[in-house]
């Protein structure tokens, strides 16, 4: 098989390529993936330099007709912000024929066929144009304010959760155990059932690679996170911060189903009693905990308190985050998660929506990179790009091979330092140091992919919804 | 230790004991000062009864005292302030030019006109000097006088000029003095108080004006220094945090004077676009609002709100708008406006995302962080509005004058407005969503202190409303005389 053949394969179905099998990814030579990256990088320019307008527009601006190195990739990436760089007011005022138009530079799908005139939120916008064009549209936690919205295929969304399968049992060490990918875990996931988040996605994640039917999974929530009601929070939170409240107003159709959300609030509540009894009536199971740390630092308070602890030993695998609930969360709260289930770890990832890329923490505590995505480090002030060799700080910037559709090239928000020198841990691939911040926050260490307190979120928004 | 050194001041004597390094902003430069924790105790004033020296002064003595400051102040004569300015330029956001412009400024603010100004106006002498009477309609009368306050001042370090107007603040209200640098000016302040011991060691107003630096946010430091026993009145310049920070030690007895962070904004009414003259004389002044200073203050223009129309004739005659001032921009002058020092790679980030969006926005210039003007095309600003500086604008097009109103709110301090007829027509209307300033465009970055600020008058919260009132019995009926009233 020809490398061109390798890459192209690699590139569209990693986990198939690898079978389903991050150790054997992240072993492959250092020369033999920037071999196979550099190839793939060009078929992906080359089949949608002319096809996806924004990029079109950034190559014709720079005269960019091919790209002669892997470095060469650098120059194409998107700034973070383009996947956000809708006028707000047109979802504050349902202009979803504008969004359909604004989104349809962003990716190859033809939306012209797109019918979204009747929708009256994101959730129906996102619905329709899954219905009409097949486009299924992913979109950020909106912490920061704003919605990124990235148009990706139904497909893009099988390889990520195949890619969080394969992470999370390298990470995990369950991949020498042979029955990792087989048996069914009893899966609790706390937090939505799903959604068009990131985040709301990644309950699918943990059904399909752990659970592996419905009978096995239970969520804290039993509805999927509502997109209206995350852009809500977030715009309630960017209004207070901006001293804005006054001005911001509640759609009706938000408004219309306040009853619903209130009820949602309601059902998690209890649905944290009933998970509760759940887990201790699985003492010594084979359990897989994801979600919010939050809750679980709840039930694990409540558990101690009644003398449960180590509930499962070595047959458990937790892997939670999103932060610490504005200071509510105890400072030991990690211990406290260990000693009630028996973990002897909480997973901790790197992530973001953007990129079809799920790291995980290896025992030196670095994020490997996996073959499938290239990795940049820009000048935070010049964006001039740093050597791809040695230890090197600045902003990250990716190369997503996979997505087929849309330009998967994108600098993004953080601040990394990547390490190109073999790790002691012995994957062969690029991998980045654990301290990575925001560069608007500077208050990094926040797991971006389970990220965003999205049940507090949920909270607050109910909240002014009611007041409004 | 070596290093540069910014010592404390208090009262008239230079403290350099106990130095210990703090980080200027932007990482680029570390300076010693003593370590706060030594001068905690020495820094208040702790027996009020030292401010009566104060009042051994008439307020013209007081005033000669500030103008023959301003004179003293001279960069070309004082190696002090020449010191303070060689090396605030690594600690500031401003580029030389224009901060050794506004350095320069220092006599115009302090000449006898001014300096009077700046009690007369707003309080007026007689109260300040003495006891004004006032009789009432119950009998009695009652002698008015405002006296002076322990106050700390939390200065703004995006101008030097914060400092001086907080010195004549408090030296005109007969009030004591502790100025906390910020760390993006920590040696202004310093300067003028070591000038002020050259020229006048004994002066009971030198005698009341200390300066030092430590961290905003030091908790245990504060909250030693931060009492009542020590302090009466915070004046708290500057940023979200550290004004949100200094509420924590408000308790009774202790007043916080916020002069809270703020954001500007222009209206620019249809009738510019009468004729192209009309048109460059708002954009050379729009241009001026935005780029004075690299629109590192408060009342710097961000946000340009033109009744141009949101149709497309509106829309191109925005962006030739946008075009014109954008020139003018680049044609300001050097002591006034350059391309900017530093320019925030997220809002660098967020202007290239809109460039990608050329059915919502236009870009004109930006390409080499020189600034730039986003032309929005929808009637909206864009998201990252309150993050727009280095020269960088958000033009918006509406439609209708009142819809300006909508991007109004307590946030809004200056809104610059063209033509001056349009004032008229909006001025009872933009204070009721928040609006607190408004003004000629062209001027927003030119500012008297004689005059409110933030919506306050901030020497009439300074000083202390002192009331000594008098009731003859024949005419003030007294209490112990009034009869029960008889049951019905």
């Amino acid at each position: 098989m020809s490398i061109d053949e390798q890459a192209r394969q690699m590139a569209n179905d990693p986990p198939a390529y690898f079978d389903h099998s991050a150790r054997l990814a992240h072993q492959m030579p250092r020369d033999e993936i920037e071999a196979m990256q550099f190839s793939a990088l060009r078929q992906r320019f080359d089949s949608l330099r002319n096809r996806v307008a924004v990029l079109k527009a950034a190559a014709d601006e720079q005269g960019i007709d091919e790209l002669a190195s892997l470095a060469d990739g650098a120059r194409l990436l998107f700034p973070h912000t383009v996947y956000k760089s809708y006028p707000v007011s047109l979802l504050e005022r349902n202009r979803f024929d504008q969004m359909t138009k604004w989104l349809s530079r962003l990716t190859t799908a033809d939306l012209s066929a797109a019918e979204v005139s009747h929708c009256d939120g994101i959730d129906s916008w996102l619905e329709a144009l899954e219905q009409s064009t097949g486009l299924s549209v992913t979109h950020s936690s909106g912490t920061s304010g704003t919605m990124t919205f990235l148009p990706r295929t139904s497909d893009g969304y099988r390889i990520m959760s195949d890619v969080f399968g394969m992470t999370s049992r390298d990470f995990n060490e369950l991949d020498d155990g042979g029955d990792a990918r087989n048996e069914p875990w009893h899966t609790f996931y706390l937090g939505f059932k799903g959604g068009r988040s990131h985040a709301g996605r990644a309950a699918g994640w943990a059904r399909d690679n752990f659970a592996q039917s419905d009978e096995y999974f239970c969520t804290l929530y039993d509805v999927d996170m509502s997109s209206d009601v995350m852009f809500m929070a977030a715009r309630v939170r960017r209004a207070e911060a901006r001293g804005e409240l006054s001005q911001l107003e509640v759609s009706p159709s938000l408004k219309a189903r306040q009853a619903e959300f209130e009820a949602t609030q309601r059902n998690a509540a209890r649905a944290l009693d009933r998970i509760f009894d759940q887990l201790v009536s699985l003492k010594g199971e084979r359990v897989y905990v994801g979600g919010m740390n939050g809750a679980l630092t709840e039930l694990a308070e409540r558990g101690l308190g009644m003398g449960h602890s180590n509930l499962f030993g070595d047959n458990c695998v937790v892997q939670c985050g999103g932060g610490n609930k504005g200071g509510k969360l105890p400072d030991n709260w990690e211990e406290l998660c260990l000693e009630f289930t028996g973990a002897s770890r909480i997973g901790q990832y790197y992530g973001m929506t953007e990129v079809t890329m799920i790291t995980s923490k290896c025992s030196e505590g670095h994020y490997h990179v996996p073959p499938w995505v290239i990795t940049y480090v820009l000048d935070p002030e010049t964006g001039k790009l740093a050597d791809q060799e040695g230890v090197q700080a600045g902003r990250a910037g990716f190369f997503d091979l996979v997505p087929q559709s849309h330009w998967g090239g994108f600098a993004t928000g953080d601040e990394i330092t990547a390490d190109w020198r073999p790790c002691p841990c012995g994957r062969t691939t690029v991998h980045l140091h654990p301290t990575i911040q925001r560069f608007s926050e500077k208050q990094g260490g926040d797991d971006k992919i389970t990220c965003a307190a999205a049940d507090d979120a949920h909270a607050a928004a109910i909240d002014f919804l009611v007041q409004a | 230790m070596s290093g540069i050194v910014a010592p404390a001041v208090i009262r008239g004597e230079v403290i350099t004991d106990n130095l210990v390094s703090f980080g200027g902003r932007g990482g680029e430069m570390e300076f010693l000062s003593p370590d706060p924790d030594t001068i905690a105790d020495r820094l208040p004033l702790r027996n009020p009864a030292e401010m009566r020296s104060l009042y051994t002064l008439t307020i013209d003595e007081i005033i000669d005292y500030l103008v023959e400051l301003g004179g003293a102040l001279d960069l070309s004569g004082n190696a002090h302030m020449q010191e303070a300015l060689e090396r605030s330029y690594a600690a500031t956001d401003l580029t030389p030019p224009i901060l050794r412009w506004q350095y320069s400024l220092i006599q115009q603010y302090f000449s006898r006109e001014m300096i009077r100004g700046f009690i007369d106006v707003p309080i007026g002498i007689p109260y300040v000097e003495g006891w004004q009477k006032v009789a009432l309609a119950d009998g009695r009368t009652a002698s008015i006088r405002a006296m002076g306050a322990r106050c700390l001042h939390i200065t703004a370090g995006n101008s030097p000029m914060t400092a001086l107007i907080s010195l004549a603040r408090n030296a005109l209200t007969r009030s004591d003095a502790i100025i906390k640098s910020p760390s993006n000016d920590p040696f202004t302040a310093l300067a003028v108080a070591r000038t002020m011991i050259d020229m006048a060691p004994d002066h009971p107003v030198t005698k009341h004006f200390s300066v030092a630096y430590w961290k905003g946010g030091s908790v245990g430091f504060e909250e030693k220094l931060y009492q009542p026993k020590n302090i009466e009145k915070i004046i708290a310049w500057g940023g979200f945090a550290s004004v949100k920070h200094v509420t924590r030690y408000i308790q009774p007895g202790l007043e916080l004077i916020s002069l809270d962070p703020k954001r500007s904004a222009t209206i620019i009414g249809k009738d510019t676009f009468a004729d192209e003259v009309t048109m460059r004389d708002a954009a050379l002044r729009t241009a001026t609002d935005i780029g004075a200073s690299n629109q590192t203050g408060c009342s710097s223009a961000r946000v340009v709100l033109v009744e141009s129309g949101t149709d497309d004739a509106g829309i191109a005659l925005l962006r030739r708008f946008g075009e014109m001032v954008y020139e003018a921009i680049m044609g300001l002058p050097g002591h006034l406006s350059t391309k900017p020092k530093n320019f925030d790679a997220e809002l660098r980030a967020d202007i290239e995302g809109l460039r990608s969006t050329p059915d919502f926005y236009d870009v004109i210039g930006g390409k080499d962080d020189e600034g730039a003007i986003i032309i929005s095309k929808l009637d909206d600003v864009v998201d990252f509005y309150p993050s727009l500086s280095g020269r960088v604008a958000n033009f918006v097009p509406i439609d209708s004058i009142l819809d300006a109103m909508r991007f109004v709110n307590s946030y809004t301090q200056t809104v610059g407005i063209y033509p001056e007829a349009l004032k008229l027509q909006l001025r009872d209307e933009l204070p009721l969503f928040g609006a607190q300033r408004i003004v000629t465009l062209g001027y927003a970055m030119t500012a008297n202190p004689a005059l409110p600020q933030d919506a306050i008058e901030p020497m009439r919260r300074m000083v202390k409303w002192i009331v000594d009132e008098s009731c003859p019995t024949e005419e003030c009926p007294p209490l112990w005389a009034m009869h029960t009233p008889e049951p019905a």
